[in-house]
């Protein structure tokens, strides 16, 4: 159980059976009044905001989230599609639960995936850094070694990042998954 | 130069040319403990205890080691503190805080808003040059005289009701923040004066009793300053806070005692000097402002 003071910006409560995350919050105390907890708060399965503010005497339940450790197997036209490397029990997730995850997801990738109730998916959860093969880039301009020069490269799942000019098709790189950008290419 | 060297530069220098206006005008600068063996209580205020010492707290204000000193016959006084209050921590919160204080006898509280608007224009033109400040993109210019509204206007106008007709402390305090302190951003400086007597226990009351000669300075939206005529009559005074439902034994009797040989009209008003600084700095938080944050009290 939260109690207002616990408020906080990333907090996760529950509020009418459905999880929120408090996105925004303020910390207001108006003249000789009360404390008030100002919140903006995002559902986390429909991702609509409200605005609420609470006061001392508020509680909370905290929201019934669990991260499961799954492998990627596939998406089709019903999304993606991942399975619980304990139990071998599959769930799927829409485009948008998936978002720019997208971009880094390659077959049997293990990912955390964010559950509420137990089996209700909400979200997924990249490591920070994955390793992705180039699959389309065309030569760098010989001549051109301005620093920091870079062209476009086509990776194995279709995402298109800048790279330096001396990469080339079928070599793998480190990408990170919180900027999207390349980080080094890997020794083979 | 980094931001945080400029923003202590600052700092310093709105501190001297606080003293400056203050010394300027003959006040006396008090210096006093920050702990004491009783407070003043507030239902929303939380002391900090001593630990180990039974009825000792660390000053949530200095008003109760201040006002008495009225007593003393000094005319005008002043004090450049720290105060503390328990779980007050957020963008314009710190559980230690600095707090400017000063008390004048024989002047009511239209002093105080001369005083106050006096004295914010000379700190923020020792720093800036000239009485302008920026808050979230938009420019105020402080140079006209500040806004004074009364509660009951400003709450008919921005909340649609009256507190002074309808006593409710909850709506109360919800509609400040959430109607009141946005529409007060629009207008720059803002005196908003003439509370609800459930809203000021230490205030003296209007001649017909309806509302409490208090005073709140507002600047961009921020409640920057808190002032009034004080209740100088200590069994007057016992009343209200009897009333406001604190029993005998919280009543802070040296304070009460003391009160019984000040003047009989004198008005105080507290300003909190981290939230000055943040306004003057362009600072987004008070916690950017202060040498070192308290965040071991949070």
């Amino acid at each position: 159980m939260y109690e207002a003071s616990d408020l906080r910006k990333g907090l996760k409560i529950m509020i009418d059976g459905e999880p929120y995350i408090i996105t925004e919050f303020q910390f207001s105390k108006p003249g000789k009044g009360q404390a008030l907890y100002r919140c903006k708060l995002k559902n986390m399965i429909t991702g609509l905001t409200m605005d609420r503010t609470y006061r001392s005497g508020d509680k909370f339940e905290p929201a019934n989230l669990e991260e499961k450790r799954m492998q990627y197997l596939y998406n089709d036209g019903d999304g993606y599609h991942f399975m619980d490397l304990k139990n071998y029990e599959q769930v799927t997730l829409s485009e948008d639960q998936v978002g720019d995850a997208r971009n880094f997801l390659k077959d049997n990738m293990e990912v955390d995936i964010l559950f509420f109730n137990e089996n209700v998916p909400i979200s997924i959860a990249l490591p920070n850094f994955v390793e992705l093969e180039v699959t389309k880039s065309d030569p760098g301009v010989r001549g051109d070694t301005a620093t920091g020069a870079t062209k476009p490269a086509t990776l194995e799942t279709g995402y298109t990042v800048q790279v330096p000019l001396f990469i080339e098709e079928g070599e793998v790189l480190k990408i990170d998954t919180r900027t999207g950008q390349y980080v080094e290419r890997v020794k083979k | 130069m980094t931001r945080f060297i400029q923003t202590i530069k600052d700092r310093s220098r709105i501190l001297r040319s606080i003293r400056d206006w203050f010394f300027q005008r003959g006040f006396i600068e008090i210096d006093l403990p920050v702990s004491a063996g009783e407070i003043i209580p507030e239902e929303h205020i939380h002391p900090f205890q001593i630990a180990g010492r039974e009825n000792s707290y660390l000053l949530p204000s200095p008003e109760l080691h201040l006002k008495p000193m009225l007593a003393t016959g000094i005319p005008a006084l002043f004090s450049i503190t720290r105060a503390f209050r328990q779980g007050e921590c957020g963008q314009f919160h710190l559980p230690e805080f600095a707090m400017l204080e000063w008390y004048r006898r024989g002047v009511d509280y239209e002093q105080l808003i001369t005083d106050c608007q006096d004295l914010v224009r000379h700190a923020v033109t020792a720093v800036r040059g000239e009485a302008v400040i920026e808050r979230s993109g938009r420019r105020y210019d402080l140079s006209a005289p500040f806004h004074l509204i009364t509660v009951s206007q400003a709450f008919m106008e921005f909340a649609g009701w009256d507190p002074l007709e309808v006593h409710d402390v909850d709506r109360f305090d919800l509609d400040m923040v959430e109607k009141v302190e946005p529409a007060l951003a629009e207008l720059g400086g803002v005196f908003l004066k003439d509370f609800p007597p459930w809203q000021a226990s230490l205030a003296a009351l209007s001649e017909d009793g309806r509302c409490a000669r208090r005073v709140e300075l507002y600047l961009a939206g921020v409640e920057l300053a808190n002032g009034f005529t004080e209740l100088m009559d200590a069994r007057l005074q016992a009343r209200r806070l009897a009333e406001q439902g604190f029993p005998p034994e919280q009543l802070p009797v040296g304070f009460l005692k003391g009160l019984s040989h000040a003047p009989s009209q004198a008005a105080g008003m507290a300003l909190g000097i981290d939230r000055l600084v943040m306004l003057i700095c362009g600072a987004e938080s008070v916690q950017q402002v202060v040498p070192v944050s308290p965040e071991w009290l949070c």
